[in-house]
């Protein structure tokens, strides 16, 4: 007798059949290591160093600067490590990063034994130190990307899992309650439904003294969670009136225990695709944002703040074609990841198989 | 009105539900849709009712609001000698567990996103029957009494078939061990040759267990093997109520006339001139007036279009026709000769069927 | 020759989890003006059959052998070979076909009479005056009550009756030789099936069309058919006159289909009121998927007559495949020891 599969067991052996959705898959993970282990891979800061008898982590810095020992502050290293750390205390030991180049400054000529200075303005096409090239304040740009995968990531996943929580829970009360709240929950869906997404951040990051890139995904999941209210709530229309739901009743389930167990699980793979999709347009949206100048001041680094730079002088064709390309491979993983999980989720289909 | 059935155990009364029919913006009431609309019965304890009728007639929504599972509009239900209408909430649901429904289709009736273990066990749950180890001792006898092995418990509705599904429906139901049970369809959605297994299978357990069924059925031949008493409805209405081989022999009612010859049989011996009624049921949003079903009635007169037919009972047989009273009046009161009658009459009045 | 013969049709689809033959090797035939009767449970391929005549089986499924010869005023052609376009001349115009749920066949977006007229000239070149006024010739023919105010309302304002005789109608707009009804009263209500059948069994003989109708309900054929095959896991297993086989049925299943049906006749009801039931023969077990059909005879794991090893007058059940043999005149049965039964044993007892 073979296994038994649930449902997501089986989604999951119909979503491995399809190649392309699995290397849309891997590319994620790909990513989210890259992000995780962004410090690691390319930065000017030991990933992990002995200086004055004791061991210390200068990388995490590169996530919050309070995570930088006070240590090297107080002995004025100013972000120069490598020459600092040999004459402060010659004992010292280091472990660096992959990759000599960091994302927030141009790195100086010597900083790194026989390394030039990165080339600035429109002189920084790939060379070896620089395999994308530098921007015009001479920063690294593979660095830079490196760094930014952080955001790309967070943006899709924060303003989604803000829109997916609002969305759901709306689409759920007025779906499975009816009548006059069903009624309040669409009116109040179709209002912010009319909101511009677009010129609302830009508003908002315009009054906001110090606007960050939370702020960012904060709205566009505050008004990004429309489609997903709407589609919670025809599932849960839908389910309500099924059988299992009425057999759950009779058996005397109560409101919560039909909601969660019966509706919301069954409900969950088709609102699962739209936020997919909304994964790679919010990303889409703050890489417009950083290109048009509204993206997130350093220390954090976007791809599409990259982007920027290439707007004054289009001769620099590597800061449009490595984010761009990125920008790109992301927002079509996303899509075919959705486009994965419909085929995968999608009961027609599984009832063909049968 | 109702006969009483020795030792009631569901007594339904004068029971009514109506939907509202909304349009526009705000939802404005502008009509309604009388699914069930005055319908009166009453289940001995271990008797079987059949409910029988044509797709819109409301026998599915009788099942359900009997369950209050939707609520009706009026009339009482009282069960083992509960009225239900004061229950709420809680209450309700605490009651539930004696009163229990089969669907008719297995694969809607059961979530896909829970094994069969799951399944079953949730009731158990809910009433707090038993700890980890009492449970899964029900279960195993629920599955067991309906002849499902219980390695089924681990695995997931989409691998079994119909008729396996069904199965696993009853057990769910039995498993919190009802008095009372509403059969939806139970058989409609599943092969001939599975359906008589499930229709053993529920003979059996009403035999062993006791149990109470009102058996819901748009399959004439079906509920005439499961049940004692059998009901047909039209139109939100119970328009004729017998025994089952009463009403198989002599039907007095001219819609269960029509009924009965519609139905297609394999034997040659069996095989009656088919009365094939005109028309369309009509809405149960505007039903007619006087006797609901003149408008199909080849045998209506002037009085069925305008007085409702009240009920005329011979022994326990009742059926709410002006025709039938009056034949019945005229044999004495003797409903064979009656429905003999009854069925030349609505035979010779019925447009010739071609062959 | 007869006006549809098929032979040795097979129909397989080929899936992810490997080929799947729906339908078997099939051969059937129909005479002019006759009934056929197609029956079987869900999956045994009996729609997958009627699909393939008109070679509408959607992929992946796929005609992979047999023919189907349509007799016609040019001699007989093969269905399976035709060109598209030839084809399409026959769908509709020489072959009508009726679906089981009208709601789904009909096109929401069009009045019936546009529906109707639609179907007549797509094979009769004439005005569309004409194909209106044929339009409403054949509502009439179907008599669908006031057919000139329907000619104009929209599927949804129908009831599933009336659509089920536009289905009808357009099926027979340009007087087909043969009529393809594939459950055409399943979705309907007895009252209405009985209109239904009735209405197609005039029609068939006003306008002398064939009828092949696929049904799984025994009782329907036995009312309307002449002839009846009956189907089992992709495979004819009996075909004979209808009168014959609802007579003396030779083949386990087509018993066990007919005796696992209620009868009123053998209940009793006792001094006391109760109901004496004698229990329902059943056919144990259930119907396999065409992805493990059983081998040898696809019934005998669940056959109450198998024979595990060769016995004195036949082969083991599951291992040979029976072929259709004509046991009397006109009567086909898929079973090696058909005709010498003997008294059924548990199912199960044959565990070789």
């Amino acid at each position: 007798m073979e296994r038994s599969h649930g449902f997501w067991g089986e989604a999951w052996r119909r979503y491995r059949r399809r190649p392309l959705a699995m290397a849309a898959l891997a590319f994620v993970a790909f990513l989210v290591i890259v992000a995780t282990l962004a410090p690691a891979i390319a930065g000017t800061k030991p990933v992990l160093c002995r200086y004055k008898g004791r061991i210390y982590a200068p990388c995490l810095g590169y996530f919050d600067r309070r995570l930088e020992p006070a240590i090297f502050t107080k002995d004025k290293f100013r972000g120069t490590y490598p020459k600092n750390l040999a004459e402060k205390d010659p004992a010292s030991w280091a472990i660096w990063p992959l990759f000599f180049q960091d994302p927030y400054r141009s790195v100086r000529g010597d900083e790194w034994p026989g390394r030039p200075e990165n080339p600035a303005m429109d002189q920084g096409r790939p060379s070896w130190t620089n395999p994308f090239g530098t921007d015009q304040a001479g920063v690294d740009v593979l660095a830079k990307m490196v760094h930014g995968t952080t955001v790309a990531l967070l943006v899709g996943f924060v303003s989604m899992g803000i829109a997916g929580t609002i969305g759901i829970i709306v689409g759920a009360i007025g779906g499975y309650f009816g009548g006059w709240i069903d009624m309040l929950a669409s009116r109040i869906t179709e209002i912010v439904m009319c909101v511009p997404t677009l010129v609302l951040i830009l508003a908002i990051l315009a009054i906001i003294e110090k606007p960050t890139i939370w702020h960012t995904m904060a709205i566009i999941g505050m008004t990004g969670w429309t489609g997903i209210a709407r589609l919670t709530r025809g599932e849960f229309l839908r389910l309500k009136g099924s059988e299992y739901v009425t057999a759950a009743r009779a058996a005397g389930a109560g409101p919560a225990r039909i909601i969660l167990r019966h509706i919301l699980p069954n409900s969950l793979a088709p609102i699962l695709v739209p936020i997919t999709f909304g994964i790679a347009s919010a990303i889409l949206t703050e890489s417009g944002l950083s290109f048009l100048g509204f993206g997130p001041p350093p220390p954090s680094a976007s791809w599409g703040s990259i982007l920027n730079g290439a707007r004054s002088n289009l001769g620099m064709w590597w800061l449009v074609l490595f984010p761009g390309t990125a920008i790109f491979l992301t927002v079509l993983a996303y899509n075919l990841i959705g486009e994965g999980l419909q085929e995968a989720t999608d009961p027609r289909l599984r009832e063909a198989r049968k | 009105m109702t006969s009483p059935a020795p030792d009631p155990l569901v007594v339904v009364t004068d029971l009514e539900t109506h939907f509202p029919i909304r349009r526009g913006l705000l939802r404005r009431r502008v009509g309604e849709v009388r699914a069930v609309d005055g319908v009166s019965f009453s289940i001995g304890r271990g008797q079987t009712l059949g409910l029988v009728g044509e797709s819109g007639c409301g026998k599915t929504t009788v099942g359900r609001s009997v369950l209050r599972l939707v609520e009706p509009t009026a009339g009482t239900v009282s069960i083992a000698g509960q009225d239900l209408r004061p229950l709420g909430g809680a209450a309700l649901r605490r009651f539930r567990r004696r009163m229990q429904i089969v669907f008719q289709d297995p694969y809607g009736s059961l979530n896909p996103r829970m094994n069969v273990r799951q399944i079953l066990e949730e009731g158990l749950i809910i009433h707090g029957m038993g700890d980890a180890a009492g449970r899964m001792e029900r279960m195993t006898a629920a599955l067991d009494r309906t002849g499902m092995p219980a390695v089924a418990m681990a695995r997931y509705p989409h691998e079994f078939s119909g008729g396996q599904r069904q199965r696993i429906a009853i057990a769910r139901a039995l498993v919190l061990e009802p008095e009372f049970l509403v059969l939806d369809e139970p058989i409609s959605a599943l092969d001939v040759s599975i359906q008589a297994q499930v229709m053993n299978l529920l003979v059996d357990l009403r035999e062993r267990l006791g149990l109470t069924y009102l058996f819901i059925s748009h399959d004439l031949s079906a509920v005439d093997y499961v049940a004692d008493e059998v009901a047909v409805m039209y139109l939100g209405r119970i328009v004729e109520r017998a025994p089952a081989a009463t009403l198989r022999l002599e039907p007095l009612h001219p819609y269960t006339i029509a009924l009965l010859s519609a139905v297609p049989s394999v034997d040659v011996r069996r095989r009656r001139r088919r009365i094939v009624l005109t028309g369309d049921v009509p809405s149960p949003a505007r039903p007619p007036a006087g006797c609901r079903f003149h408008t199909r009635c080849p045998v209506a007169e002037a009085v069925c279009r305008e007085i409702d037919p009240p009920a005329t009972s011979v022994g326990d047989h009742l059926v709410h026709c002006h025709i039938a009273a009056r034949e019945l009046e005229r044999c004495g009161g003797n409903a064979g000769a009656a429905a003999e009658i009854m069925a030349a009459t609505v035979a010779a009045a019925a447009p010739t069927p071609v062959d | 020759m007869p006006l549809l013969d098929i032979s040795n049709l097979v129909t397989a689809f080929h899936t992810p989890a490997g080929r799947v033959p729906a339908v078997d090797g099939v051969s059937l035939s129909i005479d002019r003006g006759k009934t056929l009767g197609l029956v079987g449970e869900s999956g045994c391929g009996k729609s997958v059959t009627a699909m393939s005549i008109l070679r509408l089986v959607s992929a992946p499924g796929v005609i992979e052998s047999g023919s189907i010869l349509l007799d016609g005023p040019g001699g007989p052609v093969d269905l399976v070979s035709l060109p598209e376009p030839q084809l399409r001349k026959v769908r509709g115009g020489r072959i009508g076909m009726i679906f089981q749920e009208p709601m789904t066949s009909l096109n929401p977006v069009f009045t019936v009479g546009d529906q109707v007229a639609e179907a007549v000239l797509l094979h009769q070149g004439c005005s569309r005056e004409a194909a209106r006024a044929r339009a409403l010739e054949m509502l009439r023919l179907v008599r669908l009550a006031d057919p000139e105010r329907r000619l104009d309302e929209y599927p949804h304002q129908l009831s599933g009756g009336m659509r089920q005789r536009v289905m009808i109608a357009m099926a027979l707009a340009c007087e087909p030789d043969l009529v393809v009804a594939d459950e055409p009263t399943t979705a309907l209500d007895v009252t209405i099936q009985a209109q239904i059948l009735d209405l197609l069994a005039d029609l068939r003989r006003r306008l002398g069309t064939a009828i092949l109708l696929i049904t799984h309900d025994l009782g329907v054929v036995a009312e309307t058919c002449d002839e009846v095959a009956v189907m089992y896991a992709g495979r004819i297993v009996e075909r004979a006159p209808a009168e014959k086989l609802f007579r003396r049925p030779l083949h386990p299943y087509t018993i066990g289909l007919l005796a696992a049906r209620p009868d009123p006749d053998a209940m009793a009801t006792r001094a006391d009121g109760t109901t004496v039931r004698p229990r329902l023969t059943t056919i144990p077990g259930m119907v396999p998927s065409p992805q493990h059909f059983p081998p040898g005879c696809r019934f005998h794991p669940r056959c109450g007559y198998a024979h595990g090893r060769p016995g004195p007058d036949g082969p083991a059940c599951d291992g040979g495949v029976p072929e259709l043999r004509e046991l009397e005149p006109g009567h086909f049965v898929r079973c090696h020891y058909a005709g010498s039964l003997g008294e059924p044993h548990a199912v199960g007892a044959l565990s070789t």
